[in-house]
C-alpha cells in the first residue's frame, strides 16, 4: 500500500488557485523530486500536505498511512509523522532553540507512548546529531532562527528532521541559500535519513542538488499540476530545454 | 481576530482562580474618611502620640492634594466617602497560630500559603495580612535568633518604635504623591523588617495580601530596611475576591540599604483584574521606592503584574550611595480591559552607580499597558550608568502598548542606553510550532515564557514556580 | 503696562494695514490667546522648555513693508528671500505652474489647496499669537507631476538691531499628486556682536503633500540669541514620502515641533535632526508622528551635541492609531554631552493600538569615546583634532542623509554644522 495517496487535489490560498488536480503517490523507501518554475504551486503543495491554515482545499483527497490527513489538524499530522522542513523557517526570539526541539521531541514520544526525556537524556541525544548536520552546541542556546544564516536555518531544519525521525519528510526548497560544499552536506545528511519505512519529498528547481541523491521519481510542475513525472531523465530535458517543454 | 489570537485569547482568559470569597465577622470603621476616621484607626492599634499626629499630618497634606490623571488609564471618579477604611477579622489578636481563625488559616491554604507549622514552606517566612490587619507571622522566633525582626508593622511600632520611627517616611514621605499621602493618615498595617550588619537573612520573607472583605480599601506600609553588610530576599503576593465593584489597594514600601547591604524585592500581583467586559477589579496605585543610602549598596525589584483592574506603580530607586545599583525587572500582563501604567525611576545621586531596567509588557484583549519610566543622573552622579530594554508583545488589534521613557543627563560622564522593541506572535510562528507536533497551548505559552524569561530568571525560585503557572506557561527546561 | 494690554493695543494700532479678509480669524486668535495666555512650565507640553523668559517680555509684532525686487544671486536655486520679513523678489523663470511667492501678495489667487492651509492645528498660545499677528511668510505650490530640478531656497535674512521684535511667521508648502521638490528653510541672524537678545522668530510650516509627492525639506536656524520656536505641521497623502533634515546651530531659547500625519497607505516619512548647542543655549526638538492608516512608515533621527552650559531636549513620540496596521516606525535618538555642564533630556516615545507593527527605538546618551581620542592621539593627531573628528562623525549620521542639491546650496551659502569648536 502507498504511504501517501493524492487525488485530484485543489487548492486555493486567498482568492486565487493554486492547485488544479494534483495526483501523486508515494510509497515507503521513495525519493520523490517534485520540480518547476517559480509559481507553479509546488510550496503551495508542501504546506497544504502539513495543514498550513492559509491553504484552502476546494477538492480532491489526500490518504495517509491509510487515514485521511486532510481531517487531521496540523499537529496530528506533524505527530503521525508527518514533517516539513520550512524554506523560510519563521523566527521565534526569546525561546530557545533546545527548548523548542525537546518539547518537539517529548510532544513525539508521549504520543508514541514512550517516556518522556529528561534535560541531561535529551542534551546527549541532541549533542549526536548536531555533529552530524554540522551544527555547533551554542546553536541550542540561541533563539529558535532568530538571527541565523540562511545554511544556519537549513541545518536547523535537518536538526529536527533527524530527532524527530518523521515517516513522511517534505523538504521545501532545502537547497536555496546554500553554497556548493552546504549543498553536499545537506545531501549527505538526506542519503543517511533515507531508510526503507521512511519516503521523502523534495521540493527544488536546482536540478544539481539530485546528482547527490538516490531518486526514485521525478515530477515537473507547471500550473498547478503534476504535468510530467519520470525518472532522473527528465531533469536531462529540462537542463536543455528549460520548463517551458513541460508546460501543461 | 486571526487564529492565533484567538487561542492565545482562550489561554489567557482562564478563570481567576483566588476569586472566592470566606465569610467571616469583622470589625470594621464605618465608610467615610475624615480626621475622626484616622484617629479611630490609630487608636484601633493603641499608637504612641508621634504616629497619630504624623498620620493627621498627612491626612491634612491629602486634603490639599489633587489626584493625578497623568496615567494612561481611563476610569470613573473614585468616592473616597463610600469605601470603609478598616476592616479586621472580628477576633482578639491571636498570640500563636494555633489562635488563629481556621477559616482564615483554610482561606490561607487554599490560595497555597499553608501558615500552619507542620505545613510552613521550608526556608520561607511569611506574613500574612487579612483586609486591615496582619494574621500572622510565621517563623518569627526562628529569624530572632539572628537578629532578624520580622513582623507586622503594629507589632513593630509597639516593639520597636524606635526602629520605625528613625525609617518610616524617610523614603516615602508622607505628602510624596497623592495615594501616598492617602495611604500615610490610613495605614492599617503590613510588615516590618529589619536586617541586623552583616546578617544574611537565613530564609526568604515574604508578605501574602489578601483583600476578603467588600467595600473595602487596603492601606499596607512595608518598611524594609537592611543594615551594613546586610542582605534580605523579599516576597509579596496579593489576592482579593471576584466583585463587580472596584476597590482601591494604595500600598506604600520602603526599601533602605545602608552600605554594602543588597535588597532584592520580588512581586507577584495576582489582585482580581475584573470580569471580561472590564467590571469590577482591584485599583492597584502602589507607591514603591528604594534608597540605596550607602557606598556599594544595591536593591532590585522584579514584579509580575497579572491582576488589578488599574496597576499605577513606579517601583523605584534612589542611588544615594556612591557604587550603588537599581534594577528593575517587569513583567505586566493586560488581558480583557485591565490597563497598566508602570515602570520605575532610577535617580542617580551618587557617583559610580547605575541602573538596569528591563520590562516586558504583553497586552491582550482591550489592555493598555505602558511603561512610564525615568533615569536622572545629575550634575554630580558622575560616570552614573544605564542600561533599559523596554519590550512589548501585542496580542489582538484592540489593545494598546505604550512607552514613555525620560532620560535626563546632567554630566557628561553619563552614559545611558535605552532600547525597545515591539511584536506578536504570529500565525506563522503558532505553525511553525505545530508543525513540530506541539500544541498552541503550549506554544503560546513557550513564547510568552521566552519573551518573559529575563524577568522570571530573576525571581527567587519560590515564587518563579507561581510566577509561571500565573503566566499560563510551563517551566522552560535547564538546557539553553 | 500689563501684557495683555500691550498686545491689545498692538492689535488695534496694527489690524489697519493688514488685509482684511483674514482680519476675522486673527481677531478670534488674539480672544482665544487674552482667554487662555501664554504656555508655561506647568504644562506637560513645556515641561522641558521655560517658555517665560517669551512669555514675561513685551514683543513688538513686526510688520514688515512691501514686497521689494532684488538682484538674483543663486542661478542653481529658485530663491524668495526675506529681510526683516520684508519679502524681496527676484526675476526667476519657474516652471509652468509653480508658485513660489509671499503669500500676502495676491492671496486670492492662490489654489484652493494652499488657501486651505492657513488653519493651523492645535491651540497653543504661541500658535495663537502667530495667527493674531501674522506677518507674511512664503507659499511654494508644486502642481501635480511637475519635478523641480533645482532646490527652493526660502531665505529669511534679520539684519536690525531693534530690540523686543517678534516676527510670525507662516510658510505653506503645497505639493500636487506626483510632484516631486527640494527646499531649503533657512533663518539667519547675524552671529556675536549684534545685542538681539530680546527678538522672537516664531514660525509656522504647513505642508500638504497629495499622493505620490516626494519633498526634501531641509530646515536651518541659526538664531544665535533670539527665542526661535518653529513649529512644522504635515500631512501626507498614499505614496508620499517627506525627508525632513532640520539642522541647528545654537539659539538661546530654540523649540522646534514637528508634528506630521500619514493618511495614506504606503506613505513616508523620515525627520533628521541634528544640532550642537553651546554655552548657555537651550533647544528642545519635539516630532510626533501619527500614524493613521495601514502600511505606512517613519523614523525619527535625532542627534543632540551639547557643550558650555547648554540644554539639549528630544521628545519623540509615534502615535499608531487602531487599525493602522502593517507601520513600520522606527526611533533613533543620540545625545552627546561635551562638558562637564551640559544637560542633554530624551524622552523616546511610542503609543501603539495595532497589534501588526514594527516598532523600536534606541536611545543613547554619552560622552566622546576616550579610547577613540587616545587611539587617534598614539597617531600623532592633537587632542581637538580628535575631538572634532569624533564630533563630526557623530554628526555625519544626519548630514550623509542630505540631498545632493541641498547639499550643494549649503555649501554656496557657506553654512556649516558646528561640529569644529
Amino acid at each position: 500500500m502507498n504511504m501517501l495517496e493524492i487525488r485530484g487535489l485543489e487548492v486555493s490560498i486567498g482568492d486565487t488557485q493554486i492547485l488544479r488536480g494534483v495526483d501523486l503517490s508515494v510509497s515507503a523507501g521513495e525519493i520523490h523530486v517534485i520540480m518547476g518554475p517559480n509559481g507553479s504551486g509546488k510550496s503551495t503543495l508542501a504546506k497544504v500536505l502539513v495543514g498550513h491554515p492559509d491553504c484552502e482545499v476546494s477538492s480532491g483527497e489526500v490518504d495517509y498511512a491509510g487515514r485521511s490527513l486532510l481531517e487531521m489538524d496540523a499537529e496530528e499530522r506533524a505527530l503521525e509523522g508527518v514533517f516539513l522542513a520550512f524554506q523560510n523557517p519563521v523566527e521565534i526570539p526569546g525561546v530557545g532553540n533546545a527548548y523548542l526541539l525537546k518539547a518537539a521531541v517529548n510532544a513525539m514520544r508521549r504520543h508514541r507512548g514512550e517516556t518522556e526525556l529528561d534535560a541531561f537524556d535529551f542534551l546527549s541525544m541532541v549533542r549526536e546529531q548536531l555533529q552530524q548536520v554540522g551544527m555547533s552546541e551554542d546553536m541550542l542556546k540561541r533563539s529558535v532562527n532568530a538571527g541565523f544564516s540562511g545554511g544556519e536555518k537549513k541545518r536547523n531544519e535537518l536538526l529536527q528532521l533527524a530527532l524527530l525521525k518523521p515517516r513522511l519528510a517534505i523538504l521545501d526548497e532545502l537547497d536555496s541559500g546554500l553554497d556548493i560544499d552546504g549543498m553536499k552536506a545537506v545531501c549527505t545528511q538526506i542519503s543517511s535519513m533515507h531508510t526503507p519505512d521512511r519516503a521523502m519529498l523534495l521540493v527544488t528547481h536546482y536540478p544539481r542538488m539530485l546528482e547527490h541523491l538516490r531518486v526514485d521519481h521525478v515530477h515537473i510542475m507547471s500550473g498547478g499540476r503534476l504535468v510530467q513525472s519520470g525518472g532522473l531523465e527528465l531533469v536531462g530535458h529540462l537542463e536543455q530545454g528549460g520548463y517551458e517543454t513541460f508546460s501543461a | 481576530m486571526s487564529t492565533a489570537n484567538k487561542e492565545i485569547s482562550d489561554l489567557l482568559n482562564e478563570r481567576y482562580a483566588a476569586g472566592f470569597y470566606t465569610p467571616l465577622e469583622t470589625d470594621s470603621v464605618p465608610p467615610g474618611l475624615s480626621e475622626d476616621t484616622v484617629r479611630s484607626i490609630s487608636a484601633r492599634k493603641a499608637e504612641p502620640e508621634w504616629l497619630l499626629k504624623w498620620r493627621l499630618r498627612a491626612y491634612r497634606r491629602w486634603l490639599e492634594m489633587q489626584e493625578p490623571h497623568w496615567a494612561h488609564a481611563k476610569y470613573a471618579p473614585i468616592d473616597y466617602q463610600a469605601a470603609s477604611y478598616y476592616s479586621a477579622p472580628k477576633q482578639d489578636k491571636p498570640k500563636s497560630l494555633d489562635e488563629v481563625d481556621p477559616q482564615i488559616l483554610e482561606t490561607y491554604e487554599k490560595l497555597g500559603i499553608p501558615l500552619r507549622e507542620r505545613e510552613l514552606l521550608a526556608g520561607v517566612a511569611v506574613d500574612a495580612v487579612f483586609d486591615s490587619v496582619s494574621v500572622a507571622t510565621t517563623f518569627k522566633e526562628k529569624l530572632a535568633e539572628v537578629g532578624v525582626i520580622f513582623c507586622s508593622f503594629s507589632d513593630a511600632v509597639q516593639e520597636h518604635p524606635q526602629l520605625v520611627r528613625k525609617y518610616l517616611g524617610t523614603v516615602v514621605p508622607r505628602g510624596d504623591n497623592f495615594y501616598a499621602a492617602l495611604n500615610a493618615a490610613v495605614f492599617s498595617d503590613g510588615s516590618f523588617c529589619y536586617i541586623p550588619p552583616d546578617t544574611r537573612c537565613p530564609m526568604e520573607l515574604s508578605t501574602y495580601f489578601r483583600i476578603n472583605a467588600g467595600n473595602t480599601g487596603q492601606f499596607e506600609r512595608t518598611l524594609v530596611v537592611a543594615d551594613r553588610g546586610s542582605h534580605v530576599s523579599y516576597l509579596e503576593g496579593c489576592t482579593a475576591p471576584m466583585r463587580d465593584n472596584n476597590q482601591l489597594h494604595a500600598a506604600v514600601v520602603e526599601l533602605v540599604a545602608l552600605e554594602d547591604a543588597e535588597i532584592k524585592y520580588s512581586t507577584v500581583q495576582n489582585w482580581y483584574p475584573g470580569d471580561a467586559q472590564g467590571r469590577g477589579g482591584i485599583y492597584n496605585f502602589v507607591t514603591k521606592r528604594g534608597d540605596c543610602r550607602g557606598a556599594r549598596s544595591r536593591i532590585s525589584w522584579t514584579q509580575i503584574e497579572t491582576g488589578s483592574a488599574i496597576t499605577w506603580k513606579y517601583p523605584s530607586c534612589i542611588l544615594r550611595g556612591d557604587h550603588s545599583r537599581g534594577a528593575f525587572y517587569s513583567v505586566a500582563i493586560t488581558n480583557n480591559w485591565q490597563q497598566a501604567d508602570t515602570g520605575t525611576k532610577m535617580i542617580h545621586l551618587g557617583r559610580h552607580t547605575s541602573s538596569t531596567i528591563i520590562s516586558k509588557g504583553i497586552s491582550a484583549g482591550h489592555g493598555q499597558n505602558a511603561y512610564r519610566g525615568m533615569v536622572e543622573a545629575g550634575p554630580r552622579a558622575s560616570h552614573a550608568r544605564n542600561f533599559t530594554q523596554c519590550d512589548s508583545l501585542l496580542m489582538g488589534d484592540q489593545c494598546g502598548a505604550h512607552t514613555f521613557p525620560v532620560i535626563r543627563a546632567g554630566n557628561c560622564t553619563v552614559q545611558v542606553e535605552h532600547e525597545a522593541t515591539t511584536s506578536k506572535i504570529s500565525d506563522e510562528q503558532l505553525f511553525y510550532c505545530r508543525q513540530r507536533g506541539i500544541s498552541t497551548e503550549d506554544a503560546v505559552a513557550m513564547i510568552v515564557n521566552g519573551f518573559c524569561q529575563r524577568v522570571l530568571e530573576e525571581l527567587p525560585m519560590e515564587f518563579a514556580v507561581e510566577a509561571r503557572k500565573l503566566l499560563g506557561i510551563s517551566l522552560e527546561g535547564a538546557i539553553g | 503696562m500689563h501684557l495683555a494690554d500691550h498686545y491689545e493695543a498692538h492689535f488695534r494700532a496694527l489690524s489697519p494695514k493688514w488685509e482684511q479678509g483674514f482680519l476675522e480669524q486673527r481677531r478670534q486668535a488674539l480672544q482665544a490667546l487674552l482667554r487662555d495666555g501664554l504656555p508655561s512650565r506647568k504644562q506637560e507640553e513645556w515641561r522641558f522648555t521655560d517658555p517665560s523668559p517669551i512669555v514675561n517680555c513685551a514683543f513688538n509684532p513686526v510688520v514688515p513693508g512691501p514686497t521689494r525686487t532684488a538682484t538674483a544671486q543663486d542661478a542653481q536655486a529658485y530663491v524668495l528671500m526675506f529681510v526683516d520679513g520684508t519679502p524681496c523678489v527676484t526675476q526667476q523663470s519657474l516652471p509652468e505652474g509653480v508658485i513660489l511667492q509671499a503669500w500676502r501678495d495676491s492671496p486670492e489667487a492662490l489654489p484652493d489647496s494652499v488657501r486651505g492651509c492657513f488653519d493651523v492645528a492645535g491651540d497653543d498660545g504661541f500658535m495663537l499669537m502667530n495667527t493674531a499677528f501674522l506677518a507674511g511668510g512664503a507659499c511654494l505650490y508644486v502642481p501635480p507631476g511637475c519635478k523641480l530640478a533645482a532646490p527652493i531656497h526660502l531665505n529669511y535674512q534679520f539684519t536690525s538691531d531693534a530690540s523686543s521684535r517678534a516676527y510670525h511667521l507662516r510658510n505653506i508648502l503645497v505639493l500636487g499628486e506626483g510632484a516631486e521638490a527640494e527646499v531649503v528653510e533657512h533663518y539667519h541672524y547675524p552671529g556675536q556682536g549684534t545685542d538681539m537678545t530680546a527678538d522672537l522668530c516664531n514660525v509656522v510650516t504647513r505642508v500638504a503633500l497629495a499622493p505620490a509627492a516626494r519633498l526634501e525639506h531641509c530646515q536651518l536656524t541659526a538664531c544665535g540669541r533670539v527665542s526661535a520656536l518653529l513649529s512644522l505641521q504635515a500631512e501626507q497623502q498614499a505614496d508620499s514620502c517627506y525627508h525632513v533634515h532640520a539642522l541647528g546651530a545654537g539659539t538661546t531659547l530654540g523649540r522646534q515641533a514637528f508634528r506630521v500625519r500619514l493618511c495614506g497607505a504606503a506613505a513616508a516619512v523620515e525627520l533628521d535632526c541634528l544640532y550642537h548647542l553651546n554655552s548657555d543655549e537651550h533647544l528642545e526638538c519635539r516630532m510626533l508622528v501619527e500614524h493613521a492608516v495601514p502600511n505606512t512608515r517613519s523614523l525619527q533621527l535625532f542627534r543632540g551635541m551639547v557643550g558650555g552650559r547648554a540644554h539639549g531636549v528630544f521628545n519623540g513620540r509615534v502615535r499608531i492609531q487602531q487599525g493602522a496596521q502593517d507601520t513600520d516606525a522606527r526611533q533613533d535618538s543620540a545625545g552627546l554631552l561635551l562638558s562637564e555642564q551640559a544637560r542633554v533630556d530624551i524622552c523616546p516615545m511610542l503609543e501603539i493600538y495595532a497589534d501588526a507593527v514594527r516598532c523600536s527605538h534606541g536611545a543613547t546618551v554619552g560622552h566622546l569615546d576616550e579610547d577613540a581620542v587616545f587611539y587617534m592621539r598614539s597617531r600623532l593627531l592633537s587632542r581637538s583634532e580628535a575631538e572634532a573628528l569624533l564630533r563630526r562623525a557623530f554628526a555625519l549620521t544626519v548630514l550623509e542623509r542630505l540631498p545632493v542639491a541641498s547639499r550643494a546650496l549649503l555649501h554656496r551659502i557657506g553654512w556649516e554644522v558646528q561640529h569644529d569648536h
